[in-house]
């Protein structure tokens, strides 16, 4: 039944109808602006490639019904860590573990916060955002890293036959986080803990760990973001990723993540991802404000939550008992 | 559970008696280290005057987290407001105009939150993050580069004028409207429901509650105190720009949580969020005169906001097990 109708079930698919518009403006920048040049089209791909990995993990939370305001500044802060020690003279396979170290740390306590103590999440990362801001304040050399050496940005320009390595890895993740929410048991339980949090701790399932774990995969996942963020950068600067995690909550909920916990996929999240950097490429190439953005970001938000919270069954339902059909 | 909600509220009574004597224990404090400077007669009132934009907005985000909500959108509510009325002021020199428009671009902001978290099942959180993203890019698209300080020149009498010459007549709406709010929140039957909601909504609704409307109609207040912030802040400050609403939203929701009001709604006071404001204001004031304003400033109130939700989470742990948001 499922296999005769596949082709069918796709196309009625929310990931499908996002992939054909993000195309379709693709194209439509491709044709018409000097967009599709090598350079514009790397440093969309680099673009992408950070949004795609920090979305990932933003995605695990949205699944177990949690998020985490305070992904952006994490960000900043694994990034500011990583230059910190690259600039002592560490190689790769210390700066790299530094910034997933912390980014697992600050994404641990917030995941401790809000399972231990029953905090709402987003209140929890919202505060802890402000500390991070404080943190800023008190980082040697005031929060920001020039002239950052030249093996770290190594990761951030080398090109892999023409595409860029940061842009390699990002897929490469999607792909093994793909194939380990697909056959590993832990993810089954996240869509547990999110779905029904009682029918979980009935089910035998930890909500507690479960929701912990989620955050300590998605400070990993910050970690080596802001590797890739930060090496395309001569400059790195602790307070610049500030605000990012409305990216990353935008590029979740638009590829299809239910804010309520429980749906969510990773296709539809790296469908948003592609589809966030696209538009944010298409508002400089057709020389939009900055300003835009936010109320974009805001709107986008809205109709994408609206789209999945809203339960088309349920109104069919009313309209026809209203109708007294 | 009843039991446990008694002993609740009377630990919350408990609770600012504590506040109270936070605020003393504070005042002699930083009168120490500033030697004296902060006890004076003129500077004990004048303290306030820094906080009470926050303040006037922290009285309708009380009710608003009582029902179980929040609104991370006021300080760009706000800032918007600001800047819509430097907008109409300079451009028809009316300030009768100007302010009305203001309060309705604030009403206006808060009904579309209002509108979408009564009719849709949308977290309030969510809605008004998005909000939030959405009235920053509206505030930075309508001002552009500008700083609107075209005001008449009566605008600032909030620093020329002061009741008896010491305290700030904002001190006095700010006392008023919080008489007004805590009767009507803890004597009338809205404000029963207000509470209500935030234990349990679906109780409330069987109860023939339209919790919709009271959803909307408390979206809105929040909106309108933050115009009518917007507008203090504009007699005291004549300059609508954009960041003005930066910090507002995470000094809010500190002074509330740290009044006693629980986070996940249902126990709420007013005058708790009466006296943090207040406490707030001889923190920022004392932090400044000793040189750790700004930033240092927001990292502290950042610690009070995480200490207050899990010390809150310790006491409350009996009610609030098994309510965790998106559990329902």
């Amino acid at each position: 039944m499922k296999r005769k109708n596949g082709m069918l079930e796709i196309v009625k698919t929310r990931e499908f109808a996002l992939g054909v518009f993000t195309l379709g403006v693709f194209f439509i920048l491709y044709s018409t602006t000097n967009f599709g040049s090598v350079v514009g089209l790397q440093s969309y791909a680099k673009d992408v490639a950070y949004i795609l990995v920090a979305s990932i993990g933003m995605t695990l939370l949205f699944i177990t019904g949690n998020t985490d305001l305070s992904m952006g500044t994490t960000l900043g802060l694994a990034g500011y860590f990583a230059a910190y020690f690259a600039k002592g003279g560490s190689h790769w396979y210390v700066f790299i573990p530094v910034a997933i170290a912390v980014g697992v740390v600050f994404s641990g306590i917030n995941g401790v916060i809000v399972v231990l103590f029953k905090v709402p999440a987003m209140v929890a990362s919202l505060a802890l955002m402000t500390v991070h801001m404080g943190l800023f304040t008190l980082l040697p050399l005031g929060g920001w890293v020039e002239n950052v050496p030249r093996h770290f940005t190594t990761v951030g320009y080398a090109l892999v036959v023409g595409v860029p390595l940061v842009f390699v890895i990002a897929v490469a993740l999607f792909l093994a986080t793909l194939v380990f929410m697909k056959f590993t048991r832990f993810a089954k339980k996240l869509y547990a803990v999110g779905g029904n949090y009682n029918a979980a701790i009935l089910a035998g399932i930890s909500p507690a760990g479960t929701i912990l774990y989620a955050y300590l995969i998605s400070g990993v996942l910050i970690g080596v973001a802001s590797i890739l963020l930060n090496t395309t950068k001569q400059m790195v600067q602790a307070n610049s990723s500030y605000g990012m995690e409305m990216v990353f909550i935008t590029a979740t909920v638009v590829g299809g993540a239910s804010v309520n916990g429980g749906r969510g996929g990773l296709v539809g999240t790296a469908i948003g991802s592609f589809f966030y950097a696209l538009l944010t490429r298409a508002m400089i190439f057709y020389g939009f404000q900055d300003y835009y953005s936010y109320a974009f970001q805001g709107v986008i938000i809205l109709l994408a939550v609206l789209a999945t919270e809203i339960d088309f069954g349920r109104v069919g339902r009313r309209l026809r008992t209203a109708f007294g059909g | 559970m009843s039991n446990d909600i008694v002993k609740a509220v009377k630990s919350r009574i408990n609770y600012q008696a504590f506040l109270l004597l936070t605020l003393i224990v504070l005042l002699f404090v930083f009168n120490r280290l500033t030697d004296g400077v902060i006890m004076k007669w003129n500077v004990i009132f004048r303290q306030t005057e820094i906080v009470m934009e926050v303040g006037l907005i922290a009285l309708a985000m009380t009710l608003v987290i009582a029902t179980g909500g929040i609104d991370l959108s006021v300080g760009y509510t706000m800032a918007l407001s600001a800047i819509m009325m430097g907008l109409i002021y300079e451009k028809t020199e009316n300030i009768v105009l100007a302010a009305a428009v203001c309060l309705l671009t604030g009403m206006l902001c808060g009904a579309l939150n209002g509108l979408i978290i009564a009719k849709t099942d949308i977290p309030p959180l969510v809605t008004t993050l998005a909000t939030f993203s959405l009235y920053t890019g509206i505030s930075k698209l309508v001002a552009g580069s500008n700083i609107f300080s075209k005001f008449p020149d009566g605008m600032t009498f909030l620093i020329t004028h002061r009741l008896f010459g010491v305290i700030p007549y904002q001190f006095v709406l700010f006392l008023v409207l919080a008489v007004t709010f805590a009767l009507a929140f803890n004597r009338t039957r809205y404000g029963r429901y207000l509470r209500g909601m935030g234990f349990n909504e679906q109780t409330v609704r069987f109860s023939g509650v339209n919790i919709g409307l009271i959803k909307f109609n408390i979206y809105v207040l929040a909106g309108l105190m933050s115009s009518i912030a917007a507008i203090v802040y504009l007699c005291r400050l004549p300059a609508a720009k954009p960041d003005i609403g930066i910090n507002i939203n995470l000094e809010t929701i500190t002074a509330v949580v740290f009044g006693g009001t629980s986070i996940i709604g249902g126990i709420a006071s007013v005058w708790g969020t009466v006296l943090s404001i207040l406490i707030l204001g001889v923190l920022r004031k004392g932090l400044s005169l000793i040189g750790l304003g700004g930033d240092k400033y927001n990292f502290i109130l950042g610690i009070i906001l995480v200490v207050c939700l899990i010390g809150f989470s310790i006491l409350n742990g009996q009610i609030s097990l098994g309510r965790r948001k998106g559990a329902d």
